[in-house]
This record gives structure tokens, C-alpha cells and sequence, in this order.
């Protein structure tokens, strides 16, 4: 049943790339100021909010660790943490690109950039403590990601806060007719896409959990060393 | 005295009055670099340099480049292939992983089945 479930929503995100792309591509207006470039807005800004969901989840399901023990939200804290490093890996990419066609440049030292490159790098940090940190690591991890979710609201509000040359939070709220219905069919679709990979990485987690104890077992019946 | 200087300053102003287009006509003849001669003889020998030339004063390549400056396409090709690039190496790495999981937790759960039955 599980395996019908994440079929349907595969083949589901895969009709949505395809119909976002239509959209974006043949239905949404070209921007008056940033001409065909703007096209890389409507995924960009998307995978910036999933860099937001996961990092939220993240931050959560670690505090719920830190306050129950319980295993299923440390599987979970890792999960999101480590879709929070795909989703910013996008955003900071697709950022840097539409910076070089809009502003000539790859890469400023901005308000906003700035603040979500180390957003990124603490997700990072969490995922690499939990990969190399050994016994333990779980808990560092874990304040880890409270500090990165306390950060979002400065990542956010940069833009107000700071002279920036990134766009202002306004913009999504202001776009009309087809580029309205491009920016937030693409969000609907990035979070339909976190959230299987969401439940798949979950899955993982939870087989690794078990392989653990398996191993256990096993050394205690003397069949491995 | 006062006549004398205006009987020569009238000859010198009238002259002035006439050669003054004269001098700027030919002041402003364009100027014909003494390059020209060798530069059209080696672009006869240099066809290649020959048809560059011709390429690049086409009214047409300035609007084809006028065309690629508003449509840019480069830049959006590129984020959506990291974009999508990304995306599917995760996907895969995360399916490759899950395969090796359960393959191990098979492996070692025959193992204690047989040490258990043994």
C-alpha cells in the first residue's frame, strides 16, 4: 500500500514539474524589468520556503529530541536536516545564477545571501555532526538545530532589516493573474516533492535505526565481532 | 594713421573672411589612414578576416545580440538544470542507500536466524 502511495505521488510531482514548467515557460508573462530571467524566480523562491519548512521541521523535531529521548523525532530532526541541505543548495545555486543575469555578478556579500549561506552552513554542520560526531552527536545536533530555526526570522526579515540588493519580501504578494498562479503552483509542488522525500529519507532513518539493533544482537550472539 | 591701419586691417579681414571656410573645409576632409592600402590588400588574402568584418557590421547581428540580451535563455537554462540536477542525484543517493540498508538488515537477520536455529 505504501509503495502504491509513494508511486502515485511520484508520478503526481512528475505532472507537476511538467505542468509548473508549461506555465512558467508559455503562460506566465515575461517581467518588464528582469525580462526572461525571471523565470528562475518562481523555482528559486520555492525552494527557498521548503529551505524554511525543512529547517522549521528540523528545529521542532529536535527540540520535542531534546525535551522526550524518543527516536522517531530524531529520525525525523535528521531527515529534514539533511532536505534542508538540498533545498538550500538550490536556492543558494539558482540564487547565485539569477544574481550574474540581473546584477552581473555571481555572488554579494548581501544582507540576504549572506544570511541564508550560513542558514545553509549550519544545516550542514548538523548533517556532518551526525554523520562523522559518533555516540552523542545526536544531542550537539540537536542544539544545533534550534540555533539554525532561531536564525530564519533574521534570514526573513534581512531585507527589511538591511539595504539589500535582493528583492523585497513584497514581491510574492504582489504578483497577478499567471505569474501568481506559476509562483505558488511551484510552491504547492516543492512541498508535495519534501514531503515524500521527507517520508523516504524517515524510511532510511528508521533502517538504519533497526540495522543498528540488528548488530547488536548479532555481537551479542558472538556472529559478528 | 588711423587711416593706415584700417586700409591694412581691411585687406587682412577681407583675405581671412574668405580663406577661413577654405581652411576648415580642408581642416575636416576625413582623414585616410596611410594603413588603408595594406589593410584592404591583406583582407583580400585573408578571406576568413574578410567575412568577420562582413559579419560583424551587419545591421542583423546587432539585433540578434539585442534578442539574447532581453531573452537571456543561458542563465535560465542553467538554474534549472542544477535545479534538476540536484533534485535526482538526491533521489537516486537516497534510493541506493535505502537498497543497501535492507540488503545488510537481510543479510544480518539471516545470520542470527541460522546462529538462533543452530
Amino acid at each position: 500500500m505504501k509503495r502504491v502511495i509513494y508511486l502515485a505521488a511520484a508520478a503526481a510531482c512528475i505532472a507537476g514539474f511538467a505542468g509548473t514548467l508549461y506555465v512558467i515557460f508559455y503562460k506566465a508573462p515575461v517581467d518588464r524589468l528582469l525580462l526572461f530571467n525571471q523565470k528562475i524566480f518562481y523555482y528559486h523562491v520555492a525552494n527557498a520556503f521548503m529551505l524554511f519548512a525543512a529547517v522549521i521541521t528540523c528545529g521542532v523535531a529536535s527540540l520535542l529530541y531534546l525535551r522526550k529521548r524518543q527516536g522517531r523525532h530524531d529520525d525525523l530532526a535528521r531527515s529534514a536536516a539533511e532536505l534542508a541541505v538540498l533545498f538550500g543548495a538550490v536556492a543558494l545555486i539558482s540564487g547565485a545564477i539569477w544574481g550574474k543575469a540581473a546584477w552581473d555578478i555571481w555572488w554579494d556579500w548581501d544582507a540576504r545571501l549572506t544570511t541564508t549561506l550560513l542558514l545553509w552552513m549550519t544545516m550542514l554542520g548538523y548533517v556532518l555532526v551526525r554523520q562523522y560526531g559518533g555516540p552523542g552527536s545526536e544531542r550537539m545536533a540537536a542544539g544545533l538545530a534550534v540555533f539554525a530555526t532561531a536564525n530564519i526570522p533574521l534570514v526573513y526579515f534581512s531585507v527589511k532589516i538591511w539595504r539589500t540588493l535582493h528583492p523585497q519580501t513584497s514581491v510574492v504578494p504582489e504578483l497577478q493573474g499567471w505569474m501568481r498562479i506559476a509562483m505558488w503552483s511551484s510552491v504547492a509542488l516543492f512541498a508535495v516533492l519534501y514531503v515524500i522525500a521527507l517520508m523516504a529519507r524517515i524510511r532510511v532513518a528508521q533502517g538504519e535505526r533497526r540495522l543498528s539493533e540488528l548488530r547488536e544482537q548479532a555481537l551479542d550472539a558472538g556472529i559478528i565481532e | 594713421m588711423r587711416t593706415r591701419i584700417i586700409r591694412l586691417a581691411l585687406p587682412l579681414i577681407a583675405a581671412c573672411a574668405i580663406l577661413a571656410p577654405l581652411a576648415s573645409a580642408w581642416a575636416a576632409e576625413p582623414y585616410r589612414s596611410p594603413m588603408r592600402q595594406q589593410c584592404e590588400s591583406e583582407l583580400v588574402k585573408d578571406k576568413g578576416w574578410n567575412a568577420e568584418l562582413r559579419q560583424s557590421v551587419r545591421p542583423e547581428v546587432h539585433q540578434e545580440d539585442a534578442n539574447i540580451t532581453m531573452k537571456n535563455k543561458k542563465h535560465v537554462v542553467m538554474a534549472y538544470a542544477g535545479l534538476w540536477g540536484l533534485t535526482v542525484v538526491f533521489v537516486v543517493l537516497l534510493w541506493l542507500r535505502q537498497r543497501r540498508l535492507l540488503a545488510e538488515m537481510d543479510r544480518l537477520a539471516e545470520q542470527i536466524r541460522k546462529a538462533a536455529a543452530e
